[in-house]
């Protein structure tokens, strides 16, 4: 079984992309074999108030509803967001929240996002931070430039004790090894994907070293990269097939509450 | 055969990387890859005889692994290169040429280089990249890909990281027939390869993974994304290779 934590449907602003509708993305994801997917809204990164794009999203995906499952995205910055966050995840059964502080005015330190990194944890709902959407060097000049920032996120799991989070498209394992201190302190945790940690290096082994396979989670980046390359992933790992299974589809069922 | 033209072992105890590297392969069915010594290695001018003599060493050994090329810096005075060319290509065992990002290479103190290459009809692998942030110093584009295919339409020229070229790039070189593409680096992100495939042909794309900075694994995985009939799969993962890098030969 295989649960797809990084998944995105929508319009990126600076290029074309294929599959972004949901019956296409559903379409790719049965030729994958994929059970079910997590999305969340581009659209909703780039609307200036990101709530019309979690709205779409919902509308999007119900004829899917037994296999997309919704974050919502939620900028800390903009007026009514706690009214927002409710509204996702009490009316709209969303069952996550991105954050994304290099796209929208906030830094994961200050109180707000603080605040709606607890909120989430309250829900019962984890928080997912990609580390970038797509690899800066060719950025448009009206893209970011930054990425993630480390140090932020690790004072932010510190703040937000109770809540899981999800890293993922980055630097994982380097994340992973400078947050175990903290992370080992909380009672919620930290989960990290493998689309740019290699397994051929160093890199996977570090990850789960830091993490553990308790704590790696499968992401594709779908649609905005090549899926087969996170497979082939899969295939030469050095785990065994029980940490795969956790890898691929439990630590993401027991994140998202699935039977 | 699956060929990954785009291999990078680290110098400082190479033997040891060299086990590594194929045990990698071996890992990944690969059958063969490019053996491109890295990490500063050609800065000083006797490092190239330092490279070739340790291409000699490895392939006496591992010949049915690798496909040696000689990592030349453009910088270095042109003498020792020829002498290098002369001694470690046209003497053996290299096949082939890398350029990292020591010169943008449709620069005038390039072109006795290219001659050099393009009259012995060495192929040349050359890093390449359209950035619009974090730049190398010296670090060619497509661009300069194109106007040194135009100078030397003799030259087979590898532009390589299909993805870090981007659209752009790829139309950059399409209409230069001695200009091909290497598959290797960047996130596999789509639709890149895909425009490659239908702008190029598959005849002018290789594979390559960029290994140790990128996961063969995952490279490999961009190559199977892609619909393609199995014929030019198979000239993508290893025929293009095998024409383009079996021609020198060695006296």
């Amino acid at each position: 079984m295989i649960i797809d934590l990084c998944g995105y449907l929508g319009h990126w602003p600076f290029r074309k992309i294929n599959n972004n509708d949901a019956q296409s993305f559903v379409k790719v994801m049965d030729e994958y074999k994929i059970n079910m997917s997590v999305v969340s809204s581009l659209n909703a990164v780039f609307y200036k108030d990101t709530m019309q794009g979690n709205e779409e999203i919902t509308q999007d995906i119900k004829p899917y509803s037994d296999r997309l499952v919704a974050f919502s995205v939620i900028n800390p910055a903009y007026p009514a967001w706690e009214k927002d966050f409710a509204t996702c995840i009490e009316k709209l059964g969303m069952k996550g929240v991105m954050m994304f502080p290099y796209y929208h005015p906030y830094r994961l330190t200050e109180a707000n996002a603080v605040k709606l990194a607890n909120l989430a944890g309250e829900a019962g709902v984890p928080v997912h931070i990609p580390v970038s959407i797509i690899n800066v060097r060719q950025r448009h000049w009206m893209d970011t430039n930054d990425v993630l920032n480390t140090g932020d996120f690790i004072s932010l799991i510190k703040n937000a004790p109770n809540t899981d989070f999800i890293v993922s498209n980055g630097a994982t394992n380097a994340i992973a090894s400078a947050a175990k201190d903290v992370d080992s302190k909380r009672k919620g945790k930290v989960y990290y994907d493998i689309q740019r940690v290699e397994v051929f290096n160093p890199a996977f082994d570090s990850l789960m070293k830091a993490a553990g396979p308790e704590q790696i989670v499968f992401g594709t980046g779908n649609p905005l990269q090549y899926l087969d390359t996170q497979f082939v992933k899969l295939q030469y790992m050095n785990v065994t097939d029980e940490q795969k299974d956790m890898i691929t589809y439990k630590n993401a069922a027991k994140l998202l509450k699935l039977n | 055969m699956i060929i990954d033209c785009h291999w990078h072992v680290y110098f400082d105890h190479y033997e040891k990387n060299i086990e590594k590297s194929i045990n990698d392969l071996k890992r990944c069915h690969i059958d063969k890859c490019a053996l491109m010594f890295y990490q500063g290695l050609y800065q000083k001018d006797e490092d190239l005889q330092l490279q070739g003599q340790a291409l000699r060493e490895v392939m006496k050994v591992h010949k049915d692994h690798f496909v040696p090329f000689l990592v030349i810096d453009p910088n270095v005075d042109f003498g020792i290169i020829k002498e290098g060319v002369e001694e470690y290509l046209l003497k053996g065992p290299a096949v082939a040429v890398k350029i990292h990002h020591s010169m943008k290479v449709d620069r005038k103190k390039f072109e006795p280089v290219a001659d050099l290459l393009s009259l012995h009809g060495i192929p040349v692998l050359i890093h390449c990249w359209y950035k619009t942030v974090q730049e190398y110093e010296n670090e060619s584009d497509p661009s300069n890909i194109a106007n040194l295919a135009a100078k030397f339409p003799d030259l087979n020229i590898i532009m390589a990281h299909i993805t870090g070229c981007g659209y752009r790039g790829l139309q950059d070189v399409a209409k230069y027939p001695n200009v091909y593409v290497d598959t290797s680096g960047s996130q596999p992100e789509d639709g890149f390869f895909q425009y490659g495939l239908d702008l190029l042909g598959a005849k002018r794309i290789l594979f390559g993974s960029d290994f140790p900075g990128r996961d063969p694994a995952t490279q490999l995985g961009r190559i199977y994304s892609v619909d393609m009939c199995e014929d030019d799969r198979k000239l993508i993962l290893g025929g293009n290779a095998v024409r383009l890098l079996g021609g020198v030969s060695h006296g």
